[in-house]
């Protein structure tokens, strides 16, 4: 006997919960909206409140591509996709401009996104207060009267220690000027594509069971100090592959005695970025 | 010198006190019956009488360290009366800062003050600035005899006499309208004591009014324009001598 | 603190018929007092007698039951009672200050000696790293912590340290009040001396408004104008310090004052 789902498996009730939370939080940019979670077949920690926005907001049209760290084809990805597949039939691709809907986990695409396209971020904290301040209540009023010192004092202690702000990854940013987001484990050379971005972006915490949300054009914008701006990484080496100077590279040991590759994190622009060098 | 046509600079009026100790049986000690007396500037004023017939009682209401339950304490504080027993705290205050002195028998040392900037501290509080204010501190340790090797030692290792000193030099180094010595020269040898009758007649001429409180019968004689003994039976003054405001 | 005999000034702080009760329980009663700019007040009583409840009412800490307590802020004299709690917080963290008995509740024990004194600045919009590092370490040169420290972490500090720690942390914005909750208890006798000394000299040098609750007579004596007694939950006598504790009417009063012993 098969199973038949519900297309993309979410029963409608929970869609339409979501939805709300969603319009909820495209409506307040950046403000943690609470939804409630519900079981997804897959543990905590990999990506169930990224696949549950991504099951609300899938329809029959939709064109899906998923991402784990710039790749298409790490297992989590593909074990997403084949998720998709199974319980909602649309059409799969790793073309970036092709895709409606892209639910990615710690990387945003290299090619830019145009308007009418979703980014859905799998996030594990929400919350950019958590290490400062652990208790909830607290950072709930934190929130609610603007009352930041406490993230600035992150990046001080920062500076303090290693002379500069080290955070590279999940960097804190003031959202639409009012809402400090944490923007998932990107790396902070992504969170310039957040700001002013034509696309809609929406961020899915499925342990913690909140939900928010970058609507386009908002601006976005990465804290710090007058004397320590904010810097994006940079590197000396081009990507081993297509040769590009601009993209986000990862760093790969190849061999025991410590050689080392720099390619493009992200697999589908590098592929492309090749055949153009080509 | 006594100008009838001066005006006071204190003026006590029908002041009674009691002590009442709660936990011993509730006894009751009447220190001070209906007490009035004027006081003048220039004057220097000895109070004898007994121990317990309230001379200290007396000062330390003067001064506002004692509550003052009935009757009025009026001193003269920058040309204005003001009654202690009613008076804000904070203008008691200012009141012990600029116009009322007091030399008990008791300094209070901090560990980590130095002995001058114990005796200072008047200074300092009248806002005088800090050079000037440790040259008038130096000239009075000097003239009462501390050694300058313990100027900048807290007082907390100092001798009782040596302690005495201190609190003296903290009395003597800014002038006050009212002066109340408590026992000045006790346990003071006889060069110290000299100094010390100097600095008050010193007070006295430059118009402070004085009370004090001697147990040595010459100091009574040497400095007294007038004397008061609170002894009981002779406190008791008709309040139609004293100034009404 | 200048002004004509008989003329009241206007205070900073004026606390009008206070109340805490915990359901039936009384934390404190019907408490009533002012306090003037330039002053420091002593609160004293044992243990139960209500003075850190009443402490932590006026730091909004706790919330009241009945009664008002009127701040001068810079908003104007206001009942922070009444008060919506955005602007109660805003007022709290730049024009009040709280020394807590305890370090770990006044402290980010995981901040760095710097960053705790700095969050203030940050949180009131300071954005200059190297003007921040400056001031905390001017702040850490007043309250004796040498600035090589600055990086550290206050658990790594002693007692004394901490505390005074907390009190640069609450100073750095300028407050009008400072509350202190108990804060040479638990510390050595020396450590105590310093800190009691870092206090002395900042109420004199800033002018510095101070409610200090303790149950330390001595330096209840030391570092406060006046003194209200507290026992059971309400004041039972109030005045200038030395009168309450060199002639002290009430049998409370009298009974504390002489159980104290004298090395």
């Amino acid at each position: 006997m098969s199973h038949t789902y519900n297309f993309a498996y979410l029963d409608e009730q929970s869609k339409k919960m979501i939805r709300r939370s969603v319009l909820k939080a495209m409506a307040i940019p950046g403000f943690q909206v609470p939804f409630g979670g519900r079981e997804m077949p897959l543990p905590y920690g990999w990506g169930t409140g990224g696949i549950q926005l991504t099951a609300s907001l899938l329809g029959k049209e939709d064109v899906l591509k998923v991402i784990d760290q710039g790749s298409d084809d790490t297992v989590n990805a593909v074990s997403i996709k084949d998720f998709f597949r199974k319980t909602a039939g649309i059409r799969i691709t790793e073309n970036t401009p092709e895709a409606t809907l892209i639910q990615t986990r710690h990387r945003i695409p290299e090619t830019p996104l145009k308007q009418g396209q979703i980014m859905v971020y799998q996030v594990p904290i929400p919350e950019p207060l958590q290490f400062i301040e652990p208790r909830r209540p607290e950072t709930l009023k934190m929130h609610a009267f603007e009352e930041y010192g406490a993230m600035y004092v992150k990046l001080y202690e920062d500076i303090s220690k290693h002379d500069r702000i080290v955070t590279a990854f999940d960097y804190p940013a003031l959202v639409h000027g009012r809402y400090i987001m944490s923007p998932s484990p990107i790396p902070k050379f992504d969170n310039p594509k957040l700001h002013q971005s034509p696309a809609i972006h929406i961020f899915g915490a499925g342990r913690e069971k909140r939900i928010y949300a970058v609507p386009p054009y908002t601006d976005v914008i990465s804290l710090d100090f007058e004397d320590y701006p904010f810097e994006l990484e940079t590197w000396e080496e081009s990507c081993a592959i297509c040769g590009s100077g601009t993209s986000f590279l990862d760093e790969i040991i190849t061999d025991d005695k410590g050689s080392r590759l720099f390619v493009c994190s992200d697999t589908e622009y590098c592929r492309k970025n090749g055949k153009k060098e080509a | 010198m006594m100008d009838d046509q001066m005006d006071p600079i204190l003026n006590i009026i029908n002041i009674s006190k009691d002590f009442v100790f709660h936990h011993q049986e509730g006894i009751r000690i009447k220190v001070l019956d209906d007490f009035s007396m004027r006081f003048f500037p220039g004057q220097a004023t000895v109070l004898t009488g007994p121990s317990g017939s309230g001379k200290s009682t007396l000062l330390k209401m003067i001064y506002a360290g004692y509550q003052i339950p009935e009757g009025k304490i009026l001193i003269r504080h920058k040309k204005e009366w003001v009654d202690m027993a009613k008076a804000l705290p904070s203008l008691v205050y200012e009141i012990r800062q600029h116009t009322i002195g007091y030399v008990s028998q008791f300094l209070r040392v901090l560990p980590r003050v130095s002995a001058l900037d114990t005796v200072i501290e008047p200074l300092i509080a009248r806002r005088m600035e800090t050079g000037k204010a440790e040259q008038k501190g130096r000239q009075i340790l000097e003239r009462l005899r501390i050694p300058e090797n313990l100027w900048h030692l807290s007082a907390t290792t100092f001798s009782g006499g040596e302690q005495q000193r201190i609190n003296l030099a903290r009395g003597f180094v800014a002038p006050y309208p009212l002066l109340l010595l408590d026992e000045p020269t006790a346990s003071l040898d006889p060069a110290n004591r000299k100094t010390v009758m100097d600095l008050i007649r010193e007070a006295v001429q430059d118009g402070s009014c004085v009370i004090g409180i001697f147990h040595n019968r010459s100091d009574q004689k040497e400095l007294a324009d007038r004397v008061i003994d609170m002894s009981p039976n002779m406190t008791s003054q008709p309040s139609s001598q004293a100034l009404e405001v | 603190m200048t002004y004509m005999p008989g003329e009241k000034p206007y205070p900073l702080l004026s606390v009008r018929n206070l109340s805490k009760f915990y359901g039936k329980t009384m934390g404190c009663h019907e408490i009533s007092f002012e306090l003037g700019k330039g002053e420091v007040i002593g609160i004293v009583g044992e243990s139960g007698s209500g003075k850190s409840t009443l402490l932590k009412c006026i730091a909004g800490r706790l919330t009241t039951t009945n009664g008002s307590i009127f701040f001068n802020s810079s908003y104007g004299f206001i009942d922070l009672c009444r008060t919506d709690e955005m602007l109660l917080r805003k007022i709290i963290r730049s024009e009040t200050g709280f020394v807590t008995q305890n370090s770990v509740e006044g402290l980010r024990m995981t901040v760095s000696a710097g960053g705790n004194i700095g969050e203030r600045l940050m949180a009131g919009g300071m954005r200059h790293y190297g003007q921040i590092r400056k001031i905390a370490r001017q702040w850490l040169e007043t309250v004796e912590i040498d600035a090589k420290r600055m990086d550290d972490l206050p658990s790594t500090f002693s007692g004394g340290m901490q505390q005074r720690l907390q009190i640069a942390a609450n100073l750095v914005t300028d407050p009008r009040i400072i509350l202190m909750d108990e804060p040479t208890s638990g510390l050595d006798v020396s450590v105590q001396a310093r800190l009691i000394d870092v206090l002395r000299k900042l109420v004199a040098r800033l002018s510095l408004s101070m409610i200090l609750v303790t149950h330390d007579l001595a330096v209840a004596r030391l570092l406060s104008h006046r003194l209200y007694v507290m026992k059971d939950g309400r004041i039972v006598e109030s005045g200038l310090s030395d009168q309450i504790l060199d002639d002290p009417r009430e049998p409370y009063t009298q009974l504390l004052v002489s159980s104290i012993l004298k090395p």
